[in-house]
């Protein structure tokens, strides 16, 4: 059986006002399964809103293939494609009421006004905007206009739905509120949704697969914990969460794993990975993945010896230390390589233990937390 | 700022002044429509409707040397181009206007910048060169002086007041809404008559009263293409002041000031109903 | 995404072209034949001999201009300086207009900047409302208050401030003030337009730094309005430039402009080729300003931060 969506090699150029061309999509290639929630995640200008302005019928491809069920949609309409979009701004029509708008799709589509009703009705429930019929769009708050563009968006059951950035315009509460929503709908309706963000922690929540795209080419496909624990470059590796990239040579290797040498000469043992030797690498530290302790703390000589085997282990200084709520966000000096951010526990005992600028502390990163890039950062 | 409400009391009395300048002229020309004397206009000698008798047909005391208006016959016939003139007039150039604001604003093509230039053109000229551009192309290639004629003057330059109008709706308006519309499996014609004319309505109707008072009033383009049985109610004023200034004079552009004033607070009230 | 522009090809840009030509089609060929056939004859007619009892004779003839511009020295045709004195006058009468219009509008335009927004639409409404009231019945209004009989005079007289009625009409001065008073919505208009988006909290921030309320005035709110000024002046000096109507009703044969003689080589003395090159004239000395100011604005925007293009 063919996948719901198929993208084959789809190539796009624009031309800037002066003139020069870029490419907005640059030879991707993707396929949606049904009842998949997939994110394109890339920062703007990447080209995941061309791609979905493709999908959805409002741009031509230059080259490539667009294929839903197996069958080509290049050469239909907009109008005539089983997609439908939530617009980042809503696009709810200003002179039509809420119900009006939601049955939209219906009306143009001839169904009779009693069925449109019913339908109506079941999406408006769904959004839980029921009995707001009546109400003029303009009355609506932001997330009652997103959930009416939303009702509009599924009433007519499309195979698939387009969601352009639709939760962009909202404060952070309710953000986190619709996310979750979303996520719910779609797998309450079965339709598979294409949403589009440049909101990493919005992609890692309600994703199934996350596409990260950069110069309108794919730079990684997977899962959530994919993209964020084993990023395919430096690129996903930075855009997605707060990292450390640390440049490495790799010393020695042998059947056991490989032995590499970070910028200030400490090495590391990598067990169960094996790089060529002399080669070029970059080491992944997330922030929240480093043990800090004070460095009076650190035990006797044996016991730093063993946990020196299993890991990397620096010490620093504590260079500036910010209070994030539930966490503080450091910044480590480390001789020889650049400061290193580190996310520490906050609670109430966290503040007596001070954090002041100024700390000799201990780092220590497990081995197994330590991601390997190839090349230089 | 030291002394901000005796500024504001500075600026609210020239304001006074200012509306003053721009009404007195008016009103003045109200107020002695209903003045009795009749050889001397600016002297109040009793109130009198005899001037809208004339005018309307009706039988007065006055002297027939005191009135324009031989034959009411005139007046209407004048009346009735001019609204022939006018409401044909609006209807072609609030649909061409109307056109030519869709294409410059929804699509990219390279005469774009020319049509919004060609648009401009008839605003920047001074209307007596479009006029006698008009009457020698006419006369040139043997088209007779007419109603028609006019009309055809009429729907060069308003188009451009009707383009003007509907564009600046139309670049108040969100093109997201027509592309939900398709997305949503609306075709192209189904989405104008549902999404893009009832949002762009106020702009083309406010376009088209434009057009039709501009049409009404328009004297120095006609002027020079109307014939002679053509004549419109402004040319017909224009000529009845260059043979002289008689009292009914007042009467006729008080009710053309009614009118106006009418026609133009419709537009002001559509328009703000639009928003 | 307005600012790019995509390749033309595919089923979209097809379709799109098929609209586009619909759009198009009728009022293009409408104005090609009307408004842009005319001009053409019109250009060419200026360059034809004038016939012998008002009709034209297809040869090529440069004398038409050559009597506005001097260089006209034949049997038939001379060069008389009276056309040049008349378009001097109405450049001069032209640019008075501008400058009463601006002297008058621009603190009104501040008055009602200030006023709260209800106020504000009614005041703008009536400002504007004259517009469209017709223009011969508001020159009328004039006529009746300039004449030696008229409302003005009156006035005087009877306060005892004049012992015989002035002339006031049929004067240079009845001329601009008719035109004044008919184009003060054309300048309202766009000064409005720019003493509304003045922020108030420059006003306050340039004082606060030390300036003067002429020094304010001079660095701050004249330059910010700068383009309402020069726009409005333009709008109301194209028009005032070509007017005929105005100096007919309030000028009489005394103060006669362009327009005026342009009428008489077209409906009196049947001169069409003279009269079209007076109408080209005018039409060049009109396009000149407008390059002169679009130029200006481009130099504006140039200096102005780019940081809102994406």
């Amino acid at each position: 059986m063919p996948p719901l969506l198929e993208i084959r090699d789809a190539a796009r150029q624009f031309v800037t006002p002066d003139g020069v061309r870029v490419a907005a999509l640059d030879g991707l290639s993707l396929t949606v399964s049904d009842n998949e929630f997939v994110t394109l995640l890339g920062p703007s200008g990447c080209g995941k809103t061309t791609l979905l302005r493709t999908i959805s019928g409002f741009e031509d491809l230059d080259s490539g293939d667009i294929l839903i069920d197996g069958a080509s949609i290049l050469d239909r309409p907009a109008h005539a494609r089983p997609v439908n979009t939530v617009f980042q701004n809503y696009a709810l029509f200003p002179h039509m009421n809420v119900a009006r708008n939601v049955g939209y799709s219906l009306e143009v589509a001839g169904v009779p006004a009693r069925e449109r009703t019913r339908r109506v009705g079941e999406a408006l429930e769904l959004v839980s905007l029921s009995g707001f019929g009546e109400r003029s769009v303009r009355q609506l708050s932001g997330g009652q206009q997103q959930r009416v563009a939303l009702a509009r968006a599924i009433v007519a059951r499309p195979k698939l739905l387009l969601l352009d950035e639709p939760l962009s315009a909202l404060d952070r509460n309710l953000r986190q509120k619709m996310q979750e929503e979303l996520k719910l709908l779609q797998h309450e309706l079965g339709i598979s949704f294409i949403f589009v963000t440049h909101d990493q922690e919005e992609a890692l929540t309600m994703s199934d697969r996350i596409v990260v795209l950069d110069g309108g080419r794919i730079q990684q496909c997977g899962g959530p914990e994919d993209v964020y624990y084993r990023p395919a470059n430096a690129f996903v590796a930075r855009f997605i969460g707060e990292s450390n990239l640390l440049a490495a040579t790799v010393v020695s290797a042998d059947a056991g794993g490989s032995l590499v040498e970070i910028a200030d000469g400490t090495r590391v043992h990598l067990a169960g990975r094996s790089l060529t030797p002399g080669a070029r690498a970059t080491l992944l530290v997330r922030p929240e993945a480093i043990d800090l302790s004070a460095a009076s703390e650190t035990g006797g000589a044996s016991a730093g010896a063993a946990r020196r085997d299993d890991g990397l282990a620096l010490s620093g200084r504590l260079a500036q230390a910010f209070f994030g709520g539930t966490d503080y966000r450091l910044a480590v000096e480390v001789a020889g390589l650049d400061p290193l951010k580190v996310t520490a526990r906050g609670g109430i005992g966290a503040a007596s233990a001070g954090f002041a600028p100024g700390r000799a502390v201990s780092l220590f990163v497990p081995q197994a937390a330590i991601h390997v890039l190839e090349g230089r950062p | 700022m030291s002394a901000p409400r005796n500024r504001i009391g500075l600026l609210g009395l020239y304001g006074v002044l200012f509306f003053a300048f721009i009404y007195a002229p008016i009103i003045l020309i109200v107020v002695f429509s209903f003045n009795a004397n009749p050889v001397n206009m600016m002297i109040w000698s009793g109130f009198t409707l005899d001037w809208y008798r004339s005018i309307f047909g009706l039988s007065t005391g006055l002297d027939e040397l005191s009135l324009y208006v031989q034959s009411t016959d005139q007046l209407l016939k004048a009346v009735r181009n001019s609204l022939i003139v006018a409401l044909t007039t609006t209807l072609v150039a609030t649909v061409f206007g109307t056109s030519v604001a869709l294409a410059v604003a929804r699509f990219r093509f390279r005469l774009r910048s020319f049509y919004r230039a060609l648009m401009f053109m008839p605003m920047i000229m001074p209307d007596i060169v479009l006029g006698i551009a008009l009457l020698v192309f006419f006369v040139s290639f043997g088209m007779s002086l007419g109603l028609v004629s006019i009309i055809i003057g009429h729907c060069t330059f308003l188009t451009s007041y009707v383009f003007i109008v509907v564009s600046a709706r139309l670049a108040g308006m969100d093109r997201s809404l027509e592309e939900a519309s398709a997305d949503l499996g609306a075709d192209g014609w189904t989405t104008f008559r549902k999404v893009t004319l009832p949002l762009i309505l106020p702009g083309v109707i406010g376009g088209a009263l434009l057009a039709f008072i501009i049409s009404m009033d328009d004297l120095v383009i006609t002027y020079f293409i109307s014939g002679v049985d053509s004549t419109t109610l402004p040319v017909f004023i224009y000529g009845m002041l260059r043979r002289g200034i008689k009292p009914e004079i007042n009467a006729i552009a008080t009710v053309m000031l009614v009118f106006s004033f009418v026609v133009a607070s419709l537009g002001l009230y559509l328009r703000s109903r639009g928003k | 995404m307005t600012g790019r522009q995509a390749a033309s090809h595919g089923p979209n840009a097809l379709r799109r072209q098929a609209a586009l030509a619909l759009l198009l089609a009728a009022p293009t060929l409408f104005l090609a034949v009307f408004f842009v056939g005319p001009l053409a004859l019109m250009f060419v007619y200026s360059w034809l001999e004038p016939g012998l009892y008002g009709g034209v004779e297809w040869t090529f003839y440069h004398l038409n201009f050559g009597r506005i511009f001097g260089w006209a020295n034949t049997r038939y045709e001379s060069f008389d300086p009276v056309y040049l004195r008349i378009f001097a006058r109405s450049l001069w009468l032209a640019l008075q207009t501008s400058f009463f219009c601006l002297l008058l509008c621009y603190p009104a335009a501040f008055w009602v900047s200030r006023l709260g927004p209800r106020a504000r639409n009614l005041f703008i409404f009536l400002i504007t409302l004259p517009f469209f009231v017709s223009l011969v019945v508001r020159l009328f209004a004039w006529v009746l208050l300039l004449r030696p009989t008229g409302f003005v005079n009156q006035a005087l007289l009877g306060l005892g401030l004049v012992e015989r009625p002035l002339e006031i009409i049929y004067t240079e001065a009845a001329v601009v003030i008719g035109m004044v008073y008919v184009f003060i919505p054309f300048m309202f208009l766009p000064l409005y337009a720019s003493v509304e988006k003045l922020d108030a909290s420059l006003v306050e921030a340039s004082q606060d730094l030390g300036a003067s309320r002429f020094q304010t005035f001079r660095k701050v709110v004249l330059p910010l309005t700068l383009p309402g000024i020069v726009g409005g002046s333009i709008i109301v000096f194209i028009p005032s430039l070509g007017n005929f109507v105005v100096p007919s009703l309030l000028g009489g044969a005394k103060v006669m402009m362009t327009g005026n003689l342009i009428e008489q080589q077209f409906l009196s003395a049947r001169n069409w080729p003279f009269g079209a090159a007076l109408g080209m004239t005018v039409m060049a000395a009109v396009l000149l300003l407008l390059v002169v100011y679009v130029r200006l604005l481009a130099r504006d925007d140039d200096a102005a931060p780019s940081g809102a293009r994406s």
